[in-house]
């Protein structure tokens, strides 16, 4: 895949995230004070409102909850929804792959794909 | 006194789903009549999307309850004024046909089925089977005061036909005394019911009309600013009511209005003002703007809105639908979707494709929703896609997204459109059509925190809410306007909205049945977005639009809907895919 990847926005509540994936390591966010997992990341848990939440390494793996290959364009890519083991379900591309024989439910793995600024973006490729 | 029976059915339905879903309902009253009601079945109160009307035979109706059980009389479903007559039998009670109106869910609708099907085996013809008791509220003409106590009344079904027998055992003495949960008449005072969850408080229902509605015959225009679109959907709207610009005392637009809210655009036209608002949730932004404007009237705030949508993505030379729109970098979300490149088509795509993994969904069902469209657009001069295509055309167009093709998507265009919505004594001094605001909903819904479901939408909410405050259900709607961005939005809102069952919405459009004339819900009869107009990217202004035209018998001859005199628009907006805004807008010919 050569398509350029647009690097994402890094905050004050999402550092911790980006300078870990530049180490390939795969961090999900947990509350402490519910016990769940959430996705996207932020400070205040969506499930319980509390702000307890840490930062833990993930497994890095997950199942594919839906896709689509984008053909209308120069350098086509795979758009992806991709349950992880640790329960909620991310925005994601899957890469490395031949897009016509995804399926949903196919098992897959993160791969840290570098984008536009050097920032490496977690995506996913089939176990 | 006759509408009694009907609510104590009424009643009895909605005990088990308040019952169940621990719902409290109230009774309020609304406006004094001159004299008693003997009927008015014209709110029904639903309380979710599955209808069991079609399966259970049995509407809820409404009841007035009289003070003497021997005067029970016979009451229709829906069109009540033909179907009221006195009853032969006291103890035939009340027939209520099912063509008309219980909405509850579907766990609740398997419990009256249970206990109709007791009714059914114990008592073959009127009356005896308590369906269960009722709690009663006495309106004393200040408000609604609990009372302990309550009432029975009995059910069965009659010779196994589809129509529910009802009669009321007992009576309370007192004739302002209702049921808690029903509507209708009573005492010389009209009542509508409202559960917690839904209607709560003041209802917008009948507070406003849509006195003017005019779409920009423009599909290409870079030759006008944005503002200039604006400007003139505006006046259109206006001369289209009868009214004059110095009428507008409320202004409401959305993110595609240039600058930030209403400011600029009320300059630009020189608006002199009470009330404004520029809610943004995307292409859903306008049923919910005319809903807002019927609120805003309903408390007094403005007497003459004006809604308005205008933009020029198509002159701009917008990839609308196949690269990533930019982004605000404070959105907390921003960070997360960029480096994926998600698009509206895209996400749409993603939606679609679960659809067809869960229920089965195929292309050629999808493409279906295309087709009925283009039947419609070849009416329309001005849609931009006037062609008929078939399903083999959509299902052999260039793949843009998996599984979204060329022509399931819907067009790129640059135009505008706007409403006038009035109070009803302005409204009823024009000389338009009646078209009343009876009920709306809205939702905004996304991805929870990680937990998700993307085949379905905010309609799932907005739709239920609309639908209770408007009285009806979808087996009601004559024509439904339906965003149609893509074909799967057209298909994910028809089964949330309530029009088929959840997964079968493939099957619901296939074959015709969204063509006028042909299938069973005549959907988009300007073509839609997918073959008429999408200006500015957005599409519930025009959805709207149509609607007023079928309400007004103003629809092109050869689509026209028969005695449309109840339609729905709906819109959702943004990414069906992450988040987006529902809008549900319910409209009355009058």
């Amino acid at each position: 895949m050569t398509r350029k990847i647009t690097s994402p926005v890094v905050t004050v509540e999402t550092k911790a995230f980006w300078d870990a994936a530049r180490d390939g390591r795969f961090l999900i966010p947990i509350c402490t004070a519910c016990g769940k997992a959430h996705w996207y990341p932020r400070a205040i848990c969506p499930f319980c409102a509390s702000d307890k939440v840490e930062w833990r390494e993930a497994s890095g793996k997950g199942t594919i909850y839906t896709f689509s290959p984008m053909r209308r364009v120069k350098e086509p890519y795979v758009i992806a929804h991709v349950t992880l083991a640790e329960g909620p379900t991310m925005l994601t591309n899957i890469v490395e792959c031949e897009p016509d024989k995804l399926r949903i439910g196919q098992a897959v793995a993160v791969v840290f794909q570098e984008t536009e600024n050097g920032q490496p973006a977690p995506m996913f490729k089939p176990a | 006194m006759i509408v009694v029976m009907m609510m104590a059915v009424i009643v009895a339905v909605m005990l088990i789903v308040g019952a169940v879903l621990g719902i409290e309902w109230r009774v309020e009253r609304r406006k004094p009549r001159a004299e008693p009601a003997q009927h008015l079945l014209d709110h029904v109160i639903t309380a979710d999307t599955q209808p069991i009307a079609g399966d259970l035979h049995i509407d809820v109706a409404i009841a007035d309850v009289p003070s003497e059980p021997r005067q029970l009389v016979r009451i229709g479903g829906r069109d009540l004024n033909e179907r009221l007559r006195p009853a032969d039998n006291p103890h035939d009670g009340a027939i209520v046909e099912y063509e008309a109106v219980a909405v509850v869910q579907r766990r609740h609708l398997r419990q009256v089925k249970k206990k109709l099907g007791a009714a059914l085996a114990g008592q073959h013809d009127a009356a005896a089977m308590a369906l269960m008791r009722v709690e009663r509220d006495r309106i004393d003409g200040v408000g609604a005061i609990p009372l302990t106590g309550g009432f029975d009344f009995a059910c069965a079904l009659h010779n196994r036909n589809p129509r529910l027998v009802l009669s009321a055992r007992t009576m309370p003495s007192d004739s302002r005394t209702h049921v808690t949960a029903a509507v209708g008449g009573c005492g010389g005072h009209r009542y509508v019911a409202a559960p917690k969850r839904g209607i709560r408080g003041m209802t917008i229902n009948g507070k406003a009309y849509i006195a003017g509605a005019y779409e920009h015959p423009t599909r290409l225009a870079p030759d006008k600013t944005v503002a200039q679109l604006h400007a003139e959907v505006a006046l259109g709207a206006l001369a289209d009511a009868g009214l004059a610009r110095e009428d507008v005392d409320g202004y409401f637009c959305s993110g595609d209005a240039p600058g930030p809210g209403p400011a600029s655009m009320a300059e630009y036209m020189n608006l002199k003002l009470r009330h404004v608002e520029s809610t943004e949730i995307g292409g859903a932004s306008y049923t919910l703007l005319a809903a807002h404007a019927a609120e805003a009237i309903a408390l007094g705030k403005c007497d003459v809105a004006l809604v308005t949508l205008a933009g020029r993505p198509r002159s701009e030379g917008m990839a609308t639908g196949t690269a990533p729109r930019p982004r605000d970098p404070n959105q907390p979300e921003a960070g997360w979707e960029m480096p994926y490149a998600i698009t509206t088509a895209n996400g749409y795509a993603m939606c679609a494709m679960r659809h067809m993994h869960e229920f089965g969904t195929t292309s050629e069902q999808l493409a279906w929703v295309k087709v009925a469209a283009s039947h419609h657009a070849q009416h329309n001069p001005h849609a931009m896609l006037p062609e008929v295509v078939t399903v083999e055309d959509v299902v052999s167009s260039p793949m843009i997204a998996d599984p979204l093709h060329r022509l399931d998507c819907c067009v790129i265009s640059d135009g505008g459109g706007a409403l006038v919505i009035v109070r009803p004594e302005i409204a009823k001094k024009l000389t338009r059509p009646l078209v009343k605001i009876i009920g709306a909903g809205e939702a905004v819904r996304h991805l929870t925190g990680g937990t998700f479901d993307l085949t379905t939408s905010g309609a799932t909410r907005a739709g239920p809410i609309a639908f209770a405050e408007a009285g009806v259900t979808p087996a009601d709607i004559k024509y439904a306007s339906i965003y149609d961005s893509f074909t799967i939005t057209v298909i994910i809102q028809l089964e949330d909205l309530g029009f088929c069952a959840k997964g079968a919405g493939g099957k619901f459009v296939a074959d015709g049945n969204l063509i006028s004339g042909v299938g069973k819900l005549p959907f988009n009869t300007d073509g839609g977005g997918l073959c008429n107009n999408h200006p500015a990217n957005r599409g519930s202004m025009t959805k709207v639009i149509e609607a007023v035209r079928q309400l007004r018998g103003e629809a092109h001859p050869a689509v026209q809907v028969k005695n449309c005199d109840l339609a729905l628009a709906q819109g959702t907006g943004f990414q069906l895919a992450t988040r987006h805004g529902s809008a549900t807008l319910i409209m009355e010919r009058e």
